[in-house]
């Protein structure tokens, strides 16, 4: 066995992603529960779960370069690095946004039914593209990854759909503009986390095959 | 056509292969010389019988046994002596006067005039030390003048040894003389026969000094203890040649002789340098 | 530089200077050296980092006109004091040489010969001789014919006797001076992988003149520069951040 160092630090970093991903899933799934019931408590949880997942990336980002630094990996071993600082940089920026949505949902009263579905369904379908470009990573399966990231489609058209449900709803009734517009930013914010997870898929198709793809 | 560059090369090759030959010819020529007028007196009774008749007949026997003494003799004092100044000189001694005086000394000893030996044996082991004319004395004498060749040999050898043995043997906590003894001297040794391949040659053809320590004119038995005189193959030659009574009549037993000693030369060479193979051999194993 | 160490410090050097005739080689060289652990010491060539090392187990004894000032203690012993038994030294901090040298003599031969002068006896020597290859990860592809020469082997496992052979020595310190510069790389990775399986149990130092093996292998470096010591620190900090610009101008190849 040949460098067994490197090989284990290269397995601590792999670690080190899918334990992130699963806390950024968490946050989502989480914040959504905000969302349903307004509990602060909760939000709370979610507002330390971002500390420990900016924790998580620093550590990656320590790791990776340590790795680029030490033990000048290449090929997939480069690819392997350098992608996960990439992915890294995804998840955080997922669990800020279930920051985003925990802080927008522990103040909202009363919110639209037709839309909050919607918007639940978007989640579960971002919890699972997520889910599954973690076990993506984990085997560095390409096919699984092109196949998550074409759930983004769905999300997008619940998104866009939402979207004008909700204006049109604002045109018609003044009295909901204010927890409509909350409702949008939350909108806003799941479709951006559906477009992280494609990036995630992005880079787990580069460290599979070394092709840079567009997955959006 | 030939550029200058390269005539230039064929006459140097040219040339160094007219030398070459020339030295092989040579050989070839003594060589034949001697075989040819000295093989119809080689005879079982040559070599096993004493000289009769004022040496005009018989065999040469006692000089061949005298030559042997001498060969181990000398070997057996000059060897060990040779290699303990070699291995003080190359490992231990400090570069500075006394070693450069040793150095300097050796050197001159090697080019001293045999003769001076010869002079030096007589008045010091044959006068002084009281050893009279003997194969001691002549044996000493022959090991004085065979030292510096062995003592710069087994330097040259101790030299060889490459220095990273020395390193590895020190570094695992060895002192200096088990490293020498245990790694050094094993890889040393096949070059410090090759000094005593060497001296062999010169010792069996020596005339000057064992003419003044020991060697006798004329003596129809053996030697019975180191302080008895003895024959040699060269003073045997050079009385034959030069101060018998019938020197034409005894001219193939003169070349007979030398033929003999030929042999004896290259016989114990070839003992030296399978001795010698078999410590190649072991350092390789 | 660092303080304390997680296993201790098992190499103190305090104003080590040292001379060759008029060349003043290594200037006021003062380093802590970490118990169980791997220190590299990197530098351009005729920086002083192999002359240092071997200052650690007086090796340049055998150089004339070699002079030293300075303190270095090993395990607590300063051992430029005058009753300090260099033979005894050299035991506990062993060292391997750059270029593989086995003795021209068998593989059984090469491990045995320093436990065989230090009078271990003959009825221990096989085991003896099995734990060092072992421990040199050489027994597998030796274990069937230990009675062949050394030199039959080849340069990698040359190396790697050459470790088991001090190994066998058991020392506590191993002092390694360029092991891998005349290997080819998979040798290398083999060797780089045996320090950091030996560093559980002894404390090392490496020289190298190859920065990306300090990178690869040490948990501290110390860069030399004409003799000075110009940086020590964890590896980490050396080649992510090193605090003085000739360290920085020499790891990112700037130099000169």
């Amino acid at each position: 066995m040949a460098r067994d160092q490197f090989q284990q630090n290269m397995e601590t970093l792999k670690g080190f992603v899918i334990e992130m991903g699963e806390l950024a899933r968490n946050a989502i799934v989480d914040s959504m529960q905000v969302l349903r019931t307004q509990d602060a408590e909760l939000a709370e949880k979610i507002f330390q779960g971002d500390e420990l997942i900016d924790e998580y990336e620093l550590k990656i980002e320590k790791c990776s370069t340590q790795l680029i630094s030490r033990q000048n990996p290449t090929a997939g071993d480069m690819r392997l690095v350098v992608s996960c600082f990439k992915i890294a940089i995804d998840l955080e920026r997922m669990s800020d946004l279930a920051v985003d949505i925990a802080n927008v949902a522990k103040c909202m009263e009363k919110n639209d039914q037709e839309a909050l579905e919607n918007i639940l369904k978007m989640a579960e379908l971002c919890d699972k593209m997520l889910q599954r470009s973690i076990k993506a990573f984990e085997t560095l399966d390409k096919e699984m990854a092109y196949e998550t990231a074409t759930k983004d489609d769905e999300i997008d058209r619940l998104f866009y759909k939402t979207q004008s449900q909700l204006i049109e709803k604002m045109i018609g009734d003044k009295s909901i503009i204010t927890s409509a517009s909350h409702l949008l930013l939350v909108l806003r914010y799941l479709e951006r986390c559906g477009d992280h997870t494609c990036n995630i898929c992005e880079s787990i198709v580069y460290i599979a095959s070394g092709q840079r793809v567009k997955l959006n | 056509m030939f550029s200058n560059a390269k005539l230039n090369e064929k006459i140097a090759f040219g040339l160094l292969k007219i030398a070459t030959g020339m030295v092989v010819a040579f050989v070839l020529v003594i060589l034949y010389y001697i075989v040819s007028n000295g093989y119809s007196a080689i005879s079982i009774e040559f070599i096993t019988e004493m000289p009769r008749s004022r040496m005009t007949e018989g065999g040469i026997y006692p000089a061949i046994v005298g030559t042997l003494y001498l060969i181990i003799g000398s070997i057996a004092v000059a060897m060990p002596l040779g290699m303990l100044a070699a291995i003080y000189l190359t490992e231990y001694s400090k570069p500075g006067k006394t070693t450069w005086a040793i150095e300097m000394a050796i050197n001159n000893l090697a080019g001293t005039p045999s003769v001076v030996f010869g002079l030096f044996g007589l008045a010091m082991f044959v006068k002084y030390l009281g050893f009279g004319a003997s194969i001691l004395s002549a044996s000493l004498t022959l090991a004085l003048l065979i030292l510096p060749v062995i003592i710069r040999a087994s330097q040259e050898a101790l030299l060889t040894v490459p220095k990273e043995y020395r390193e590895a043997s020190l570094a695992l906590g060895v002192t200096k003389w088990e490293t020498i003894r245990k790694v050094v001297l094993p890889s040393a040794i096949p070059g410090m026969i090759t000094g005593a391949i060497l001296s062999i040659g010169r010792v069996a053809g020596e005339t000057a000094p064992i003419l003044l320590t020991g060697a006798a004119y004329f003596l129809p038995r053996l030697p019975d203890s180191i302080y008895s005189q003895f024959m040699a193959l060269p003073y045997h030659l050079y009385v034959l040649a030069t101060s018998g009574t019938s020197i034409a009549q005894t001219r193939p037993i003169q070349y007979g002789t030398a033929l003999i000693l030929l042999i004896i030369v290259l016989c114990v060479n070839i003992v030296a340098v399978s001795v010698r193979s078999h410590y190649r051999k072991k350092l390789k194993r | 530089m660092p303080e304390t160490y997680e296993n201790g410090t098992e190499i103190e050097v305090k104003d080590l200077n040292l001379w060759y005739g008029d060349n003043h080689a290594l200037h006021d060289i003062s380093i802590d050296i970490p118990k169980n652990s791997v220190t590299a010491f990197i530098g351009p060539s005729g920086c002083g980092k192999s002359t240092f090392l071997r200052c650690l187990n007086r090796m340049n004894d055998l150089i004339p006109n070699c002079r030293i000032e300075g303190q270095v203690n090993i395990s607590g012993e300063d051992i430029y004091a005058k009753e300090t038994d260099v033979v005894d030294l050299r035991k506990r901090v062993g060292m391997v040489f750059q270029k593989p040298n086995p003795f021209p003599m068998s593989i059984f031969d090469n491990i045995a010969y320093g436990p065989r002068i230090h009078g271990m006896s003959k009825k221990e020597m096989p085991e003896i001789v099995e734990n060092a290859l072992q421990s040199g990860a050489l027994w597998k592809e030796v274990s069937d014919r230990l009675d062949v020469s050394a030199l039959d082997l080849s340069g990698g496992q040359q190396q790697r006797l050459c470790i088991a052979r001090t190994l066998a020595v058991k020392p506590e310190v191993i002092l390694f001076d360029e092991p891998c510069s005349a290997l080819d790389p998979i040798s290398t990775s083999k060797i780089e992988d045996l320090i950091l399986e030996l560093k559980k149990d002894y404390t090392i130092v490496i020289v190298t003149h190859n920065m990306q093996q300090a990178a690869r292998i040490s948990d501290h470096t110390a860069f030399f520069l004409l003799g000075d010591l110009i940086e020590f620190g964890k590896t980490n900090q050396i080649f992510e951040n090193p605090q003085e610009k000739e360290t920085e101008d020499y790891i990112t190849g700037r130099f000169g």
